[in-house]
């Protein structure tokens, strides 16, 4: 037997390689973004909003090539699933990168010197280092194909959940400062962003295990949680 | 024909009139549905094989085939070349047989009779199973209207009756408003698309209950390929269709069902869908994605 279609192919790893390519983008600008928030850094937030752009290029890149694929080359079966995963996660990492934007934002909106909360920082940053990992985890199970460490980010994510609830709670009972209540407000919007984050990567690790099984199945306990196919 | 149950025509397109012709008869192609539906019983047969073998003297070309064709759905048969599937459907209408050193092995049944029973009429066969060959090919020296009415004065018919099922068969195919000016004229004379229409026309003519197309498209332009699978997609709430394609784009546009050949086995028979989007042999995923040549 003997491969044929190359140019095809060739194409279609180039996409992957794009999409997989903005999974790393998202997880630079979520690095800076958290350092923005830790350190109350205006000007580096700046800078993750601007490179926005980086990351909306790709998603055009991204969409451009795979709508000249589906018109020039028709793919089917297991091309055809890995296309529209592709086209799937690509949107994912375009709101990705629109969390982060978002996280930035904030950075200036929530006071130079104001008063912080260390336990709510704290799970902050934790969220945030957890929602990395859980972008490069979705990489690595996109790229590899890999539908336990797909099915295994349903745990982690629980996690950031339960940090987002958590930081909500707090923020809640955080007292009587206003400043310091006007700040909890902000991290709870962070907070919020951050669960956005987590659950996107959720979004393309159902599509891993889409692109391998060709059934869908909502991993996270969102929706009705029931499982489609195709065929 | 009395005794037909009525045609249903709620899931069809609208009707238009084939007289309201556009001046450019290959942008006039209107299938007319009461012409179809007044063809064949509309119930549909089902095929059916069962571990059907074929050789050409000590070649097997079809090894040990089971399968069941379902009325009124068209089933495509797609595989690589040499993989069997021409002559399998050559072997549903007992026209593998006619090759020199041809035999057939096994049992093909049209609803509950066995085609290759013994004392079993060939031509009646041929009658109930009809078949669309590759290349256009409307029987030269005839006109028009003669190479539709050919099956038909063999089987009998003559006079007003002729005439009419000719025209309907004309109408049902999408053919008549292009050739009714031009009935004396030869079949020969019209451009491809418009010959393998008029081969389809000549083919339900005789009212079969079964279609077979050997890569009916194989030799027509894509505007051309496009009329017939439309009359395809119309002629399967009469009939049961069987297509034989080289081309895997036009089994997922017609096809409800598709069956993957290769060495002269049937390696997946599913739901087209399930074919194109998540075959379930690894063989399959190959062939369709074309992972092998």
């Amino acid at each position: 037997m003997q491969e044929i279609r190359h140019q095809f192919r060739e194409d279609l790893r180039e996409l992957e390689r794009q999409v997989l390519g903005g999974m790393d983008l998202v997880a630079g600008q979520l690095d800076r973004a958290m350092e923005a928030v830790s350190y109350q850094d205006v000007e580096l937030a700046a800078i993750v909003v601007a490179d926005d752009d980086r990351i909306d290029g790709r998603y055009l890149e991204v969409n451009q090539g795979i709508l000249s694929l589906l018109a020039r080359q028709a793919p089917v079966a297991g091309d055809l699933r890995i296309v529209a995963a592709l086209l799937h996660c690509i949107r994912c990492i375009e709101r990705m990168g629109d969390q982060c934007v978002n996280i930035a934002k904030l950075v200036p909106l929530s006071g130079h010197e104001s008063p912080k909360d260390k336990e709510i920082l704290d799970a902050i940053e934790r969220m945030g280092r957890l929602a990395r990992a859980q972008v490069m985890a979705a990489k690595d199970a996109l790229g590899g194909r890999n539908v336990e460490l797909a099915q295994g980010l349903v745990r982690q994510d629980s996690e950031i959940n339960a940090l987002n609830r958590g930081i909500f709670r707090r923020a809640v009972e955080i007292g009587d400062d206003l400043e310091l209540r006007e700040w909890g407000m902000f991290m709870i919007l962070v907070a919020r962003c951050l669960e956005r984050i987590g659950d996107n990567t959720v979004e393309i690790a159902e599509q891993v295990v889409f692109v391998v099984t060709g059934l869908f199945r909502e991993l996270a306990g969102h929706g009705a949680g029931g499982e489609a196919t195709l065929s | 024909m009395s005794g037909r149950p009525p045609h249903d025509h709620r899931s069809l397109p609208t009707e238009r009139e084939p007289t309201t012709a556009s001046k450019d008869p290959d942008t006039d192609e209107r299938l007319d549905l009461d012409a179809l539906s007044e063809l064949g019983d509309g119930t549909g047969h089902t095929v059916s094989v069962e571990d059907l073998s074929a050789y050409y003297g000590d070649n097997r070309a079809v090894a040990g085939v089971t399968l069941t064709f379902r009325a009124n759905e068209v089933t495509a048969i797609i595989g690589p070349s040499g993989c069997g599937k021409s002559t399998l459907v050559r072997c549903i209408n007992r026209m593998h047989e006619e090759v020199p050193g041809a035999r057939v092995q096994g049992r093909v049944l049209l609803d509950d009779e066995d085609v290759y029973a013994p004392g079993v009429d060939v031509t009646a066969v041929r009658r109930a199973i009809g078949m669309v060959f590759q290349r256009p090919n409307p029987f030269p020296t005839m006109s028009i209207f003669d190479n539709v009415a050919a099956g038909l004065r063999l089987a009998g018919v003559r006079g007003e009756t002729l005439r009419e099922r000719v025209h309907r068969a004309l109408r049902a195919v999408g053919l008549w408003s292009e050739v009714k000016d031009r009935l004396d004229r030869p079949g020969i004379g019209l451009s491809g698309g418009q010959q393998q229409r008029l081969c389809i026309a000549r083919t339900i003519a005789v009212e079969p209950e079964v279609i077979l197309m050997d890569e009916p498209c194989s030799a027509l332009d894509p505007i051309a390929t496009l009329k017939v699978e439309e009359l395809i997609d119309e002629l399967k709430s009469r009939y049961t269709i069987v297509i034989v394609t080289h081309n895997m784009q036009q089994a997922g546009r017609v096809a409800d069902s598709t069956v993957f050949m290769l060495d002269g086995s049937v390696v997946e028979h599913a739901p087209t869908q399930q074919i194109f989007t998540n075959p379930r042999d690894e063989r399959t995923e190959r062939y369709v994605t074309g992972k092998f040549g």
